[in-house]
């Protein structure tokens, strides 16, 4: 007989529960339920358009400058939906691209150390400097990752919640002797990236192509969790649909797509969010039989994706994942590799952009039209930490109408739909150890804040 | 050892993430001298039923309830194992030595408490600027204090990490009307701003993109009206928003989330409706008219320009 | 009487007279000899009370802009609609020009056609600044209520002082058939109309 059971899972972004329906000792059915909903686009309804660019950062104290700027790309889209030219100087573009950047490094090390490594810890096994508080490597990455948020302090005023980025360009000003501390922290997160995480020099890991060249050359703590991994049998699990999606182009190594089997452009009007198992419905709270949790089922041409830097990845075709997705028949570790593979990359494109800016260019130039004509309806996408960020503004009158968000997690976290399990749900149906289970589970980073908003 | 335990209710993690960037002391400095029992995203094992038992059962004492996040005793919207944050807070509220509320959210029901279709969101001890929380108006805990508010959208973390090491090493704290401890809350955004010398002589920024100009006039800078040191504690330790470009948007004070049109500032025939705290609006248009006639040449050149 | 007083009370008899010389005959025209002559007093003594003839000319303006925004002032802090603020600002004004014609005569005369004088310490609001302050919070305290139209400050800074202006010097030119007073209901309700919102 199938026993039910409930666990709520800690050390991950807000709260979530998981709800395993165990037969034979095995898991035969998961539901992931994101308890917790403060209502974010309803309480954007009404609201002057701009005044998104402060409320919807807030709907994440750890990737709320990812909202930042998919509100900044909606609002811009807005215009140029209105039939307006905006105009972006290239340096204000740098500029946003080097404070996402610096947030999603912060996220990949902080998820790494401090919400992936411990579950390790309870195995028994020979990782002391990695435990929370008393750890060095946890202390490292809480050093670090702090570290690389003072660039966004430089461009924006603070991290978490700057609303720095504005239709038209960023409000900041940076003098070169802002650009040459900027430059002197990436330098510095660099070399911590290099002896700690990956332990070898950063270009010969991007030369890398084969797992079994990584696990010869590196010295790194990645090294480390990947052979402890594979020792503890994470090899074949955590696998979702190999479905992949990826919104926007952040180059050169991150291209918008949609993989299936083979890779086609994404078409933002084949998603649909499926609302059959969520509380919320029409936008309204039911709480039905049936309905389990706040998510919604995000579903592009009806299907379930998974996002995030293993999206990335795989939609780059990045030969050394193409080549450790054949390793690994489960996906859990190319999926943690991923992540921490790109901080290496995002950190030698903050230093490219950060020599590339022209601090002749203006940092904001004034849209022709005030946003108050605007109306009518725009999307803005974002490549956030955790994978693709949608948003959706609905204008009239020079108010927000209504607001959508689909945030990453949704797409990996979200609920069921009547023909598919999210991808989360799917990659631990089958195990038989629920300690497993939750880490095939934050191998995806639930954010709950995020998947409900 | 004295002892931490942290709780969420419905919270962005703002407040948790922030602290992570604690310098001076940095957060694993100050739990080697504090026993964390709990902390949503921090600790290793899922205990936290087990540790609220002990505490109960009188087996762990409890020194510092934090609570992250705004209050709701509807479990539909905010559930935490089997409890709603309300639960848990009227658990412990009588076992902690201190309860400290962490953020906006925690302390004035903030952004949620807008939330049309869930009524009941309020703070520890107030809703808004109203004493009407979780916890009657007259609440204190053990210590004799009451619930002690760091405000902000997000805290700083040096607004928490001190008050707390101050509590730890037994001193006493003054505290304002809305509970906030009086030596962080009594400092304006405006006080060691960069810009101040702009809003002295009343060169005012137009837009955005330049470091020169005073954000106040055009931009909506609340600045000199919202209680917080962000100039002189500076975020993270490096800079602030007015001195990066951004007005501030008031995010310490309890009416933040029902402000509108952060980037403008309200004016009435060319006057501010809202001026700076402690000046009457005869004395600010005197002062401003003069400023501006007399005209400081300094301030009203780029400063790449300037002698 | 104590010396300061008695002081004040000179430098006041002083101003009128000036003023008065100042608007017939015209700023430069206008010698400090020829205002001691007409006080009864020496030139050196006159030096004691003002260093010089420019001193002099700001300090009547800071002199009748204190008196006139003493007045608007008072109608600042009464509890009363916008409406009959401006009624009483009309009548208040005029009440001023009836009993001091000679300072309406010096601003129109004087401070408004030899800006040049008033340099170096008097320029823009610097010497009428107790006025403007006090219109310029009338104006706010109307938005803020929602009595009057939201606008830029000087078009409605002009709207109010400029009809009180133009009808004290047409009645300056002599050429008004009633008196000023009996202009007020109507000149007020011209200034309400105009800002009002709605």
């Amino acid at each position: 007989m199938a026993k039910v059971e409930k666990r709520i899972l800690n050390r991950v972004e807000g709260e979530v529960e998981l709800k395993l329906v165990w037969e034979k000792g095995r898991i035969k059915d998961a539901f992931i339920i994101a308890p917790n909903f403060r209502g974010f686009e309803f309480i954007l309804e009404n609201k002057p358009l701009l005044d998104a660019l402060v409320i919807t950062p807030r709907v994440c104290g750890i990737c709320g400058h990812a909202h930042l700027i998919a509100t900044t790309n909606a609002l811009e889209n807005l215009y140029r939906e209105n039939g307006y030219e905006i105009e972006v100087s290239q340096k204000a573009q740098l500029i946003r691209n080097i404070t996402l950047s610096c947030e999603i490094i912060q996220n990949h090390i902080r998820w790494f150390y401090l919400f992936v490594i411990p579950d390790f810890l309870k195995f028994n096994t020979d990782l002391k400097d990695f435990y929370p508080i008393k750890g060095e490597k946890w202390r490292k990455a809480v050093y670090y990752s702090s570290k690389i948020v003072k660039i966004i302090a430089i461009f924006g005023g603070q991290w978490p919640h700057t609303s720095y980025s504005i239709p038209g360009g960023v409000m900041c000003e940076p003098t070169q002797m802002e650009l040459m501390e900027a430059i002197s922290i990436v330098d510095n997160v660099l070399e911590y990236f290099e002896n700690d995480v990956i332990g070898m020099n950063i270009d010969d890991y991007f030369s890398i192509k084969f797992l079994e060249e990584f696990l010869e050359k590196s010295k790194g703590d990645l090294k480390k969790i990947i052979e402890e991994a594979i020792k503890l049998g994470f090899s074949d699990i955590g696998k979702a649909y190999d479905r992949f999606l990826t919104v926007c182009n952040v180059s050169p190594f991150i291209s918008q797509g949609v993989t299936r089997r083979k890779k086609c452009n994404f078409d933002v009007s084949k998603v649909e969010e499926i609302e059959t198992f969520s509380f919320l419905e029409n936008g309204k709270s039911k709480f039905s039989k049936g309905k389990y949790s706040w998510a919604k089922a995000p579903r592009y041409e009806g299907k379930p994706f998974e996002t995030g830097p293993l999206a990335r990845r795989i939609n780059n075709e990045d030969e050394l994942f193409i080549n450790l997705t054949k390793n690994f028949k489960g996906y859990y570790i190319p999926r943690i590799w991923a992540r921490v593979d790109e901080i290496g990359k995002i950190l030698v494109a903050i230093k490219k952009y950060l020599l590339n800016i022209n601090l002749n260019e203006p940092s904001y130039i004034k849209p022709k039209v005030d946003i108050k004509n605007l109306e009518g309806q725009a999307y803005g996408f974002c490549e956030a930490a955790r994978g693709s960020l949608i948003h959706k503004v609905i204008a009239k009158e020079g108010k927000i109408e209504k607001y959508d968000i689909i945030t990453p997690t949704v797409w990996n976290l979200g609920t069921r739909c009547k023909n598919y399990l999210s991808p989360a749900e799917k990659a631990i149906i089958g195990l038989s150890d629920k300690l497993k289970a939750e880490m095939v589970v934050r191998s995806f980073d639930v954010c709950s804040v995020c998947t409900t908003h | 050892m004295k002892t931490l335990l942290w709780l969420q209710g419905l919270t962005c993690n703002g407040n948790t993430q922030s602290l992570l960037n604690a310098e001076n002391p940095y957060i694993y400095e100050i739990f080697s001298k504090i026993n964390l029992l709990y902390h949503p995203s921090l600790s290793i094992e899922n205990n936290l039923n087990e540790i609220i038992d002990k505490i109960l059962d009188k087996e762990i004492k409890l020194d510092f309830l934090i609570v992250e996040g705004a209050i709701t005793k509807n479990k539909n919207f905010c559930k935490i194992g089997n409890y709603s944050i309300s639960d848990l807070v009227n658990k412990l509220k009588d076992k902690a030595e201190y309860i400290i509320a962490v953020g906006n959210c925690a302390v004035h029901g903030n952004l949620p408490a807008v939330y049309r279709e869930n009524k009941d969101i309020c703070g520890l001890q107030f809703k808004f600027e109203e004493k009407k929380g979780l916890l009657p108006s007259d609440f204190k805990t053990k210590s004799g204090y009451p619930v002690i508010n760091i405000t902000g959208c997000p805290i700083h973390p040096a607004w928490f990490t001190q008050v707390l090491m101050a509590l730890y090493y037994d001193r006493k704290i003054s505290l304002d009307k809305f509970n906030r401890p009086k030596e962080i809350f009594m400092y304006l955004p405006h006080d060691g701003c960069t810009r101040n010398e702009y809003f002295e002589w009343k060169t005012e920024a137009e837009e955005f993109g330049h470091k020169e100009g005073c954000l106040f006039y055009n931009l909506g800078c609340r600045g000199p009206m919202t209680h917080a040191p962000c100039n002189k504690i500076l975020w993270n330790r490096i800079s602030s928003k007015t001195r990066a470009g951004m007005p501030c948007i008031g995010c310490t004070e309890f009416n933040f989330p029902v402000r509108e049109n952060f980037f403008d500032t309200k004016k009435n025939m060319g006057i501010p409706e809202d001026i700076p705290l402690g000046v009457s609006k005869r004395a600010y248009i005197m002062i401003s008219g003069v400023a501006k006639t007399l005209k400081n040449e300094r301030v009203s050149k780029k400063l790449e320009d300037t002698e | 009487m104590p010396k300061a007083i008695q002081k004040e009370k000179k430098k006041l008899e002083i101003v009128k007279v000036a003023c008065k010389l100042f608007a017939q005959q015209g700023y430069y025209n206008t010698t400090i000899p020829d205002i001691a002559k007409e006080l009864g007093m020496s030139v050196g003594n006159l030096y004691n009370y003002f260093k010089s003839k420019e001193e002099l000319a700001k300090y009547i303006m800071q002199y009748s802009s204190s008196l006139l925004g003493e007045e608007i002032k008072k109608i600042n802090e009464m509890n009363i609609s916008t409406k009959e603020k401006i009624s009483l600002l009309v009548r208040r004004f005029i009440k001023i020009a009836e009993e001091n014609p000679e300072l309406i005569d010096y601003f129109l005369r004087v401070f408004l056609s030899n800006r040049e004088v008033f340099s170096g310490g008097c320029e823009g609001f610097l010497c009428v600044q107790e006025v403007v302050t006090e219109i310029m919070l009338f104006l706010e305290e109307g938005v803020r209520k929602g009595d009057l139209r939201n606008q830029d400050l000087f078009t409605a800074f002009v709207t109010v002082m400029g009809p009180l202006g133009g009808l004290v010097f047409l009645k300056g030119e002599n050429m008004l058939m009633k008196t000023l007073i009996e202009y007020a209901d109507e000149l007020a309700e011209n200034i309400w109309r105009a800002l009002k919102a709605g």
